[in-house]
């Protein structure tokens, strides 16, 4: 709980700036995980195809 | 003791991804204007509150792509503003994924703090000055 909204947001971002001015940009942990799930699925596709591909 | 910051609210956007604290400077200068508003639109101290902190986050992330231009920022940050809350009328809810994307973490909010907000919103919007902001 906070009774002071306005300076709590206020640090909440500048540490966010120091986050990104250290790191770069932080990618949520919702799309890294799409991501790399649609990394996954394409090299299972090209995979695929590359046995397919061989056999004919 | 130190006078107030004299740069731009454009040089504060520019200098944030190598000074942080300049990004807090920009924040301080327009956070009661956005919070006060968001209030006179919408039914409550905390949904303002929470447009409030998705707009200034989405804003800190805009601002590693921000160009000097010669149009005040005050406009650009309320064009945020105006597109968060057009987000949230048409969904019913408050979007929170610039904060997410941040690592921002929600706040719960008191009843004094609740009560403070309501002061600060209404209180409505300083007088600009006049450093091309």
């Amino acid at each position: 709980m906070t009774d002071d909204p306005l300076a709590a947001l206020e640090r909440e971002l500048v540490d966010a700036a120091r986050r990104l001015a250290a790191g770069g940009h932080r990618r949520s942990p919702r799309v890294g995980a799409i991501v790399s799930a649609l990394l996954a699925l394409g090299t299972l596709v090209l995979a695929v195809l590359s046995i397919v591909l061989a056999h004919h | 003791m130190e006078g107030p910051d004299r740069r731009t609210d454009g040089e504060l956007l520019v200098s944030t991804a190598r000074d942080p604290e300049a990004f807090a400077i920009f924040y301080r200068r327009h956070v009661r204007a956005v919070l006060s508003f968001f209030r006179r639109r919408v039914g409550s101290a905390e949904v303002a509150l929470d447009l409030t902190a998705e707009t200034f986050a989405a804003a800190l992330e805009g601002s590693r792509r921000y160009p000097p231009r010669p149009e005040p920022a005050r406009g650009w940050l309320f064009g945020i503003a105006w597109n968060k809350l057009h987000d949230a009328q048409r969904c019913g809810r408050v979007e929170d994924v610039a904060r997410r994307a941040l690592g921002m973490a929600p706040m719960m909010l008191s009843d004094e703090a609740v009560e403070r907000l309501e002061a600060v919103a209404a209180a409505g919007v300083p007088a600009m000055r006049a450093n091309g902001r």
